[in-house]
């Protein structure tokens, strides 16, 4: 199966880095979409078919939580896996990310395995959070 | 006592974040304020106990070499040059999420804002001494000089 994975990152860079994460992953990809803020992953969800969300938290116009709970309060992407990738590790986030019911959390700087090994914990159909 | 975290904890988690993000190693250096070539600055604040705000000076050179550690690209490759001020930006990001519970605890709540990124002549003189701000000087193994700062206060 080929997966579709939408990266939410306002750095360019950071999404350019989770591509290439993913291009060497050896996971089998069906497409790699990019977004810059909440607003437009939102877009992007309600137009194309998304396996996982990878995203972040710090995001100007609608941060990362913000885009989780327009997600799970709309039946047609509540049940879509999500990752965060994000430098923020405030413990009261965490518990929000969690709550929100985010599968993994991958600190930055992260290391491409990693990002390898959440994601096939996360395809794989792990039904409970490994946050 | 100093509100500020201590010289080796800020400094530890500049190198440890440039090295693992950026492949970038650097060494403590002595203030360098004098022989500054044009670069960037990134600014993160943050509200904790204080306010406050975390920067990185980083001359233009060192942030094509940011970019392209962070992709794993050489520094000629297309998209790599343009790309220094937003690795800058985030290199700074993750200072911030380094620093924070390093110096305050794992378990304080914090709040971190996205990066902002402007050429050192637009921010004009962040290297003056400053009662409530601790500087850390780097330079790299090519020679390169680069800084760190966290300033509290509501409006640095």
């Amino acid at each position: 199966m080929a997966y579709d994975v939408l990266i939410v990152d306002d750095s360019q860079t950071m999404r350019a880095l989770v591509t290439k994460s993913l291009q060497l992953s050896g996971l089998e990809l069906h497409g790699i979409h990019e977004a810059a803020d909440g607003r437009t992953a939102l877009s992007v969800l309600k137009e194309t078919w998304i396996d996982v969300v990878l995203a972040d938290v710090h995001m100007p116009g609608m941060s990362g939580i913000e885009l989780l709970q327009a997600m799970r309060a709309d039946e047609h992407m509540a049940s879509i896996p999500c990752v965060i990738i994000s430098s923020d590790t405030n413990p009261a986030h965490l518990r929000q990310l969690k709550e929100l019911g985010v599968m993994a959390f991958l600190r930055k700087p992260f290391r491409p395995e990693s990002l390898r090994r959440v994601l096939r914990q996360v395809l794989r159909g792990t039904s409970r959070s490994i946050l | 006592m100093s509100r500020l975290p201590s010289v080796e904890v800020f400094g530890r988690a500049v190198a440890t974040v440039l090295e693992e993000s950026a492949f970038v190693l650097t060494e403590p250096s002595p203030p360098q304020s004098a022989a500054l070539c044009e670069g960037w600055v990134a600014e993160v604040r943050f509200a904790a106990f204080a306010p406050g705000v975390i920067r990185l000076y980083v001359p233009g050179e060192l942030a094509i070499t940011f970019c392209a550690g962070l992709l794993g690209k050489e520094l000629d490759d297309e998209g790599v040059a343009e790309g220094g001020p937003d690795a800058v930006g985030e290199v700074t990001n993750m200072v911030a999420g380094a620093l924070l519970p390093a110096w305050l605890g794992e378990a304080v709540e914090y709040e971190l804002g996205t990066p902002e990124v402007r050429t050192l002549s637009q921010v004009g003189s962040v290297f003056e001494p400053h009662h409530d701000a601790l500087s850390v000087w780097l330079v790299t193994e090519e020679g390169l000089p680069m800084m760190a700062q966290v300033q509290l206060g509501e409006s640095p």
